[in-house]
């Protein structure tokens, strides 16, 4: 949500330029629009690959570089076609898609009804995109303007899924393009440069099929800035023009700052501690509930984020259709200590490692590691950078056997990671 | 993530994807949610928002 977020407000800008920026903004200014602007991400970016990958910054980038045939809209998330031009459901289990005519690749070719098949298949081999790739029992052309999908069962996310399947040439599937290297898509955006560790940059598709939402700004630029304040900073000076990821301390003071505006609204992110339930101690019920009950959750949300968002007693999101807080239990050290005798680890030494990737993440960890410490459970905290723990952390965790106990927002915003309990 | 099995929670997310009522389909969720905040499967902490800062040169931005 948060990658359909940014790409809207790119393409929805309309910008009134500084006068100290230079002759080239004075022609911005006089344009309306800028040519260029720089936004700082707190994480390098994994990869630029459609499908391999779960990770929140690539999703910023895929965004910008490719298209599905449909897209979710930015206020009620709910699927909107994008390059499908229409569709009707033949059956309960037989829908079919026709294509926006004449829409073009970066490389230049036309997209086709075999695009489409190629690039759900392509997508239903990784394993990162299994959730959402692998719902179909038949899939065919219907001509070149159309695809006819079959799931083996009626299935009601499907316009959703069909949200999250990046359509790529099938040309370049077949002879092994590496998408990451070269990410050719039909977004609004072509890829040109990636420094490690330090910018992307895309530039502006003149080809763009869709009129109503053409990139206005011909030029970005992705700094990567780990470093809360250095963002802050950076934004202060002029060096950089959108913060994603402003840091919670700062935003206060960047609210007092007259050049700067902040943006903030209710999202669907919920941040959370998981755990390996299948290993000791966290396979333990009672030991789960005895976290759950010792966590200040309320001190965790103003220390990590300076009470920006809200205590959270729910397994979803409270946005989420369903959400229910009954079962959950409240903060009550008391009652953990009681879960915690029931859990047969009362007076036991339970000892594990936290791996966090950023500085919100590792303020979290302190709180969690000071309740925790209340009712005798030592947790430990090592911070990764984020290719760091997506390399080593995530895949390990994503192949069995493993035994972790991870901090993690269903968006990825931060990780954490443990391993052995001694 | 939490690497749960259990045959309810597989059963209730293969009805909820075959549901086509929204109002249905959030009862079964709802149901799910109950289950899971029992089985306490992970650690809910906090619910962040979605926070962007940007200068005053994309003033039309936000």
């Amino acid at each position: 949500m948060t990658a359909v977020l940014m790409l809207s407000v790119l393409q929805g800008c309309s910008v009134s330029a500084r006068e100290e920026n230079g002759a080239q903004d004075k022609k911005q200014k006089d344009q309306g629009t800028p040519q260029s602007i720089t936004i700082a991400i707190e994480s390098d970016v994994p990869t630029l690959h459609p499908f391999d990958h779960k990770s929140v910054t690539a999703g910023y980038m895929n965004a910008l570089t490719y298209n599905c045939l449909f897209r979710l809209n930015t206020d009620t998330l709910d699927p909107e076609p994008d390059l499908c031009s229409g569709y009707e459901a033949l059956s309960d289990t037989c829908w079919r898609f026709e294509l926006e005519e004449g829409v073009r690749f970066h490389d230049g070719s036309l997209v086709t009804s075999e695009d489409v098949v190629a690039s759900m298949e392509y997508a239903a081999s990784f394993a990162q995109a299994s959730d959402y790739a692998s719902f179909w029992n038949r899939m065919e052309t219907d001509g070149e303007g159309a695809v006819i999908i079959t799931p083996e069962k009626p299935y009601a996310m499907i316009l959703n899924d069909l949200a999250s399947i990046k359509i790529i040439p099938k040309a370049l599937i077949d002879s092994g393009n590496d998408f990451n290297l070269n990410p050719i898509g039909t977004g609004p955006y072509v890829f040109e440069e990636y420094v490690l560790g330090d910018r992307l940059a895309f530039t502006a598709f003149e080809d763009y099929f869709d009129s109503e939402h053409m990139p206005s700004i011909k030029k970005l630029v992705w700094r990567i800035i780990p470093e809360g304040f250095s963002r802050t900073i950076a934004l202060e000076t002029g060096e950089i023009d959108v913060i994603i990821e402003p840091d919670a301390n700062d935003i206060t003071r960047m609210e007092q700052n007259p050049s700067i505006t902040v943006l903030e609204k209710e999202g669907t992110r919920l941040n959370f501690l998981t755990v390996n339930t299948e290993k000791k101690p966290f396979d333990n019920l009672y030991f789960r509930k005895a976290l759950n009950a010792a966590i200040d959750k309320r001190a965790v949300l103003e220390v990590a984020l300076n009470g920006r968002g809200s205590a959270s007693v729910s397994q979803l999101p409270s946005v989420f259709e369903g959400c229910s807080e009954k079962g959950c239990g409240e903060y009550d050290v008391e009652a953990a200590r009681e879960y915690l005798q029931m859990s047969g680890y009362a007076g036991k030494t339970v000892i594990f490692s936290c791996y966090v990737y950023n500085d919100t993440a590792r303020r979290t960890a302190e709180v969690i590691q000071a309740c925790l410490y209340e009712i005798g459970v030592e947790m430990m905290i090592e911070q990764l950078d984020y290719t760091a723990y997506l390399s080593e952390v995530l895949r390990e965790i994503m192949r069995p056997p493993f035994q972790a106990i991870r901090l993690q927002a269903l968006t990825g915003i931060f990780t954490a990671f443990t391993i052995p309990i001694r | 993530m939490a690497r749960i099995k259990d045959d309810y929670v597989d059963d209730m997310l293969e009805r909820a994807k075959e549901e086509p009522g929204q109002e249905e389909r959030a009862a079964i969720y709802n149901e799910l949610c109950r289950y899971l905040n029992e089985c306490m499967v992970y650690i809910p902490l906090y619910q962040s928002t979605v926070i962007r800062a940007c200068s005053e040169r994309l003033g039309g931005l936000m």
